[in-house]
């Protein structure tokens, strides 16, 4: 019994308020409002140190800067993890799902702010010069890297139509009613289309799979219908007011069986 | 559904069917639109009538021929049709509704009121004028922004004494408006800011035309782009074969008065890949050009003269692998009486490379003042285009340049790489699917 109250401080709470029933010297209301009020607890409990006991750590979660400024990235480094926007995206940076900023370029972080953008953003940028400031003036020309390398294009190699066993390498099979398939001689003789080709097909049903194509367009939606619903409650509220209290009938939604039984309250 | 209704129902379909056949044969008769419609399917190339060759009475069918002949077709369709099963009708002005004739005659007076205050304003201009600078309170900058102030409001004034009048406006949508008239100015600005403005300012923004290529710029003018006769949105990605030839340009000037007009095509986006940077290439510039408010039609194929034409048209192509170029057109306006040496422009700029709007723009004293463009990239025709006009780089590709990791090389992991050395030389035929460097097939690591 002693090991239960200790981990739990109601269950303590309890057992102190079983013990003031047993004293008959005071009005039992009050001695249960006293107990409940005081958080009686006796040495016995105190000296276990149940109730002071903090809770476990949590899992670390992680966050704040990965890069500090003027130090070196590469695309796709992460700089900073955070929750919400604590600091934004500038030159150079997206910011990815969970507010994470990324780096976009080769070159260094810069963190800074840009009043002409937004009076009080902080952002983070990555500039190609270990000396460049942020943010670059407003009607500068924007620093670009191209970011390529120049290769020769391979001329392609003609295959041949016919394999050496005199059959077609691919046919082309026309079904009214259907889009052309390609099929292709396979290893074993076969025929078949490429499966790359049969993943293509569905776009050709004109089926729709996901009502939202991305998840940023499902989030703006529930967003609009947030903002939707909030602007007709607003409206409502309004015309209850013109109307004022006693215009007010308020029709309280029912279930079938809750309706039956108000019928059947009525008839008798 | 019951028995009864279950039997009667197609029944009653087919009844219902019928009804709306015969219904569609009843309206066939009355209508000309859909007889005539079908007449012309069914014949296809008929005479033309005295009608065919009117714009206000013309036929889809000869709409082309008209167009050719240098005459617009005026209104929708569906009104020239209108108008051929009933050419006597009254004309708009006459309708005999008391009500309209009564709201015309309101709006008369309110014109006869707006022509009384502009010949009072003109008189006092004349007489402000007629005073001596030095005679005039507040001196002659004083008198100067009299005078500016009284003609704004003249202008003003004009275009009220017609905004309301119904007949006006419906030559304007007719697209009869006598551009040298400030009320069709004034209706076709208005059209512009509408949409097409806000359009194009969206277009220098998001394309970063503004940083990039010029600090500033405003658009005033409607700047239209055609290829091949085809309206081109701005921004649009066009075919590189399409883009060989210049196109033409629609101009809408919205203050009056003759100008000279500067065009220049410039591309921001060419690749540098020894710097791993871009540069701007001019592809076109021709100047002195004369434009009005009435000439709208400013096709760049056409200019040829000596003193006009600069630097001839060079196709827009982007090697494969570039990202999108950006094709800006600028139309800059020369100062009044002012001329472009055109020498001197082909002088400077005789190599296209390394092209600079800004510098050209305080060189020759020009300011923007109309904005369209275009986008290329490579296409299967673009190799073709740049055999064609001798353009070097078609058989160059490029590749994303890799950026390696930061982190070192990690040593290889697992059962198999652990067993590579000649300890397990029995076991070899078994390990060679080394995760990042084979798999069943070979040897996957490019050397």
């Amino acid at each position: 019994m002693r090991s239960l109250i200790a981990q739990r401080p109601i269950m303590a709470a309890l057992s102190g308020l079983s013990r003031v029933c047993i004293n008959r010297t005071a009005p039992i209301g009050a001695q249960l409002a006293n107990s409940l009020v005081q958080g009686q607890r006796y040495a016995s409990v105190k000296s276990q140190g149940a109730y002071k006991k903090k809770s476990k750590r949590g899992i670390p979660k992680k966050l704040g800067a990965k890069r500090t400024g003027d130090q070196y990235v590469i695309p796709g480094n992460i700089i900073y993890k955070q929750r919400g926007t604590l600091w934004w995206p500038g030159e150079n940076c997206i910011m990815g799902r969970d507010f994470t900023i990324h780096a976009m370029a080769t070159g260094y972080v810069k963190y800074y702010r840009d009043p002409a953008r937004h009076p009080d953003r902080k952002y983070i940028g990555v500039t190609f010069e270990k000396d460049d400031v942020l943010p670059y003036p407003a009607h500068a020309e924007r620093k670009r890297k191209l970011g390529r390398t120049a290769h020769q294009i391979r001329p392609e190699v003609a295959q041949p139509e016919i394999s050496p066993s005199g059959i077609p390498f691919q046919i082309t099979r026309v079904e009214k009613g259907e889009p052309d398939r390609l099929l292709r001689l396979r290893k074993d003789y076969s025929y078949r289309e490429d499966n790359w080709r049969i993943g293509r097909l569905v776009q050709t049903t004109g089926l729709k799979i996901k009502r939202f194509r991305t998840r940023k367009q499902y989030f703006r939606h529930r967003r609009w219908r947030r903002e939707r619903e909030i602007e007709g409650q607003r409206k409502a509220a309004q015309r209850r007011e013109e109307l004022g209290d006693d215009a007010v009938k308020v029709v309280k939604q029912l279930s079938k069986k809750a309706l039956k039984k108000a019928k059947k309250a009525g008839r008798k | 559904m019951s028995r009864c209704q279950s039997v009667a129902r197609p029944l009653a379909r087919q009844l219902q069917q019928r009804s709306v056949q015969q219904c569609l044969a009843i309206r066939s008769f009355n209508t000309t639109s859909s007889q005539l419609n079908a007449a012309a399917s069914a014949a296809p190339v008929a005479e033309p009538t005295p009608l065919d060759l009117d714009p206000n009475t013309v036929l889809p069918e000869f709409e082309d021929a008209l167009i050719k002949a240098g005459k617009m077709p005026v209104g929708s369709r569906r009104r020239r049709v209108a108008l051929r099963s009933n050419p006597n009708s009254l004309p708009f002005e006459q309708l005999p509704y008391q009500a309209f004739q009564e709201a015309r005659k309101i709006l008369a007076a309110d014109r006869e009121q707006k022509v009384a205050k502009i010949k009072e304003e003109v008189e006092k201009i004349a007489r402000v004028e007629a005073v001596e600078d030095s005679q005039f309170r507040g001196g002659p900058k004083m008198k100067a922004t009299r005078l500016a102030s009284l003609r704004k409001y003249v202008e003003e004034l004009k275009i009220k004494a017609d905004v309301n009048d119904p007949i006006v406006k419906k030559r304007f949508e007719d697209g009869l408006g006598d551009m040298n008239k400030p009320i069709y100015r004034y209706y076709a600005e208005k059209k512009w800011r509408s949409y097409d403005q806000r359009l194009i300012t969206q277009r220098i923004s998001q394309f970063h035309i503004v940083p990039d290529i010029i600090p500033k710029l405003v658009p005033t003018a409607d700047v239209q782009l055609y290829f091949r006769k085809a309206k081109v949105a701005p921004g649009e990605i066009v075919d590189s074969i399409v883009s060989e030839n210049p196109p033409r340009l629609r101009v809408q000037l919205f203050n009056p008065g003759e100008r000279l007009v500067t065009v220049v095509v410039v591309d921001p986006d060419v690749p540098d890949v020894e710097n791993d940077a871009f540069f701007k290439r001019c592809h076109y510039i021709a100047a002195n050009i004369p434009l009005s408010p009435t000439d709208t039609s400013l096709p760049l194929s056409k200019i040829k003269g000596d003193d006009q034409l600069a630097l001839p048209w060079l196709p827009a192509v982007a090697q494969k692998g570039s990202p999108y170029h950006r094709m800006a057109i600028f139309l800059l306006e020369q100062l009044p009486g002012e001329r472009v040496d055109v020498a001197k422009v082909k002088e400077l700029y005789a190599s296209r490379d390394k092209f600079s709007l800004k510098s050209f723009q305080s060189k020759f004293r020009v300011r923007p003042f109309g904005f369209n463009m275009f986008r290329s990239v490579w296409d299967e025709n673009t190799a073709a285009v740049m055999a064609r006009h001798g353009l070097p780089g078609a058989d160059i590709e490029l590749r994303t340049a890799r950026v390696h990791s930061l982190k070192g090389p990690v040593k290889l992991r697992g059962w198999e790489a652990k067993r590579q050395g000649p300890k397990y030389r029995q076991l070899w035929k078994y390990t060679k699917r080394i995760r990042g460097l084979s798999n069943a097939r070979g040897w996957t690591k490019r050397k």
